[in-house]
């Protein structure tokens, strides 16, 4: 099973929102919703106060609830990977993996009405590209690639790197990890 | 202290900031599938113990209710699908780990055996049906009445498949929702046995309010006044289950208890739903008075349909994820220590 992973640098990231934008661009996300979006973390109390910010989006899950709620199979790992897409023509719109991600990294298309999310730009890892946020960082904090490869980028930098990744508690294995 | 606020918009209509996939739609179709599974069960019941005699109603009719009811319920779940172009894509899988996958192949199962039911009761139920039937030239006499008649001679059995069928759609329904980890106020295995004997309960409510002869509704009100009394059981558990689970399902059954849901809760569901019900009916233990036996099963429905509402709502009301997409002058008093709740983060 190939084993992708996103490595973001929160030391790095400036919370420009770049790759939020690439993302409306390249998926052609209808106005008024996202796939991906920044978040702005303060912590500590006046005046020791610590701010990161960290771009989100769906954690291509390794123990995607969402794949196992879903009743027609739409929800599906794409090829064999940890990588969770929904195929429009199965989908009916019964939203189940919506209320089974707690990550809430899922929305209802408009106007059409299956349900879409961060794919990962798996268009674009098909023909070997990096997805269209990681392309785009302005300050290279965004890192795509293969765990399985102890050599490659995500890999060495997780190895060297403290980490963590968003609320492992629900026992889902994200694969979206943050570097601090 | 920690804020955590959006630098960019996250505003997917429905599902952040609040969750809102899920409204009457389904709070209308679990309700109406335990109400349909519950008059299968004593509908079964009633047949196979050879109660035909003592509980007519139950035995005839209540499978055409419970047709009926599940016929609107599954029209409401139609109803909620954002894609429906797809919808026959649940017929073409079985996805193992989906309950609602499940769900909807026991469906398919339920409508066939409960329509099956209702045929064989429905000579006796509709009496001038069988002289219509006579009188109709060819296919009356020789195909209908036929059909007719061997469903009949196979009540028993029939009657048999539906107990089963029945108590496995009243706890999908439950299990439908508790399986979703992600919201912490499902997240309890309590939900499908709370939810078969609300099913159950407004099951022998129905039979109460369609019951002609006295005996079968006093034998019914008996019965729920039973299940009430499990019911109240189950959701006491349940809620000392989330007052004992992680935070979340702590913030989450606060609503519950005294937050924006705890009227609805204690005055609809609690009292009115439970409460008034199962006193009507102990009042009645030894002597029935229809009035307020059917009273008292109104009550029950309207308290089986809040139950669902309740637990529909305030399940989407709390997530993992707390992001504020608009500047909010309490974060700002945290950061400060200075707010109500200095440490607090839900
Ligand atoms: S983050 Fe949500 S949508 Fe993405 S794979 Fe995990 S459970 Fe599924
Ligand atoms: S809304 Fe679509 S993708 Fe989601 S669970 Fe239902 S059928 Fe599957």
């Amino acid at each position: 099973m190939a084993h992708y992973a996103m490595v973001i640098d929160t030391r790095t990231c400036i919370g420009c929102c770049d790759c939020v934008d690439a993302c409306r661009m390249e998926n052609k996300v209808p106005e008024g919703l996202c796939f991906d979006w920044v978040v702005e973390i303060t912590k500590g109390r006046y005046p020791d106060l610590k701010t990161e910010f960290r771009s989100e989006r769906c954690n291509h899950c390794s123990h995607a609830t969402c794949v196992e709620a879903c009743p027609t199979g739409a929800s599906q790992y794409w090829n064999d990977s940890n990588i969770v897409v929904v195929d429009a023509l199965r989908c009916t719109g019964c939203k189940a993996c919506i209320a089974a991600c707690p990550y809430d990294a899922r929305l209802i298309m408009q106007p059409e009405g299956y349900i879409g999310k961060c794919t990962f730009c798996v268009h674009r890892v098909q023909n070997g590209d990096d997805p269209a946020c990681v392309a785009v960082c302005p300050a290279k904090a965004m890192h795509f690639g293969l765990l399985d490869s102890p050599t490659s980028e995500v890999s060495r930098l997780l190895a060297t790197r403290d980490h963590y990744t968003l609320m492992p508690e629900t026992g889902n294995k994200p694969n979206v990890f943050y570097l601090r | 202290m920690q804020e955590e606020v959006l630098a960019s918009v996250m505003a997917n209509p429905r599902v952040v900031p609040d969750l809102q996939i899920w409204g009457w739609q389904i709070a209308t179709y679990l309700f109406l599938g335990g109400f349909a599974a519950g008059l299968m069960v004593f509908s079964g019941w009633a047949i196979v113990s050879g109660r035909e005699e003592q509980a007519p109603f139950a035995a005839t009719r209540a499978p055409l209710v419970a047709l009926g009811g599940l016929a609107v319920g599954m029209t409401t779940l139609f109803l909620d699908l954002e894609h429906k172009i797809n919808v026959w894509r649940f017929y073409t899988t079985l996805q193992v780990t989906s309950p609602m996958s499940w769900g909807s192949w026991v469906l398919l199962l339920v409508m066939p055996a409960l329509a099956l039911l209702a045929i064989a009761g429905l000579p006796r139920a509709v009496p001038p049906l069988e002289r219509w039937l006579e009188g109709l030239p060819f296919a009356g006499p020789r195909i209908i009445a036929p059909v007719f008649r061997l469903c009949f001679a196979w009540r028993r059995p029939l009657a048999a498949v539906n107990i089963g069928l029945g108590i496995a759609l009243g706890i999908y329904t439950g299990i439908l929702l508790s399986a979703f980890n992600a919201r912490p106020f499902w997240h309890s295995a309590l939900l499908g046995p709370l939810f078969l004997i609300s099913g159950l309960s407004t099951g022998a409510a129905a039979i109460v309010l369609g019951a002609g002869e006295p005996r079968e509704r006093h034998l019914f009100g008996r019965l729920d006044l039973g299940l009430i009394a499990v019911e109240m059981a189950l959701v006491g558990l349940f809620v000392i289950d989330m007052l004992n689970g992680n935070a979340l399902q702590q913030a989450a059954v606060a609503r519950v208890l005294n937050g924006n849901m705890s009227s609805l809760f204690w005055f609809g569901f609690i009292g009115l739903g439970l409460g008034v019900p199962a006193v009507l009916e102990a009042a009645m233990w030894r002597r029935a008075a229809a009035p307020i036996a059917m009273a008292a099963a109104l009550l029950v429905l309207g308290g089986g349909y809040l139950l669902r509402h309740i637990v529909v709502a305030t399940g989407q009301q709390t997530s993992w994820t707390q992001l504020h997409n608009q500047f909010d002058p309490a974060l700002l008093e945290r950061l400060r220590g200075d707010g109500p709740d200095p440490d607090g983060r839900f």
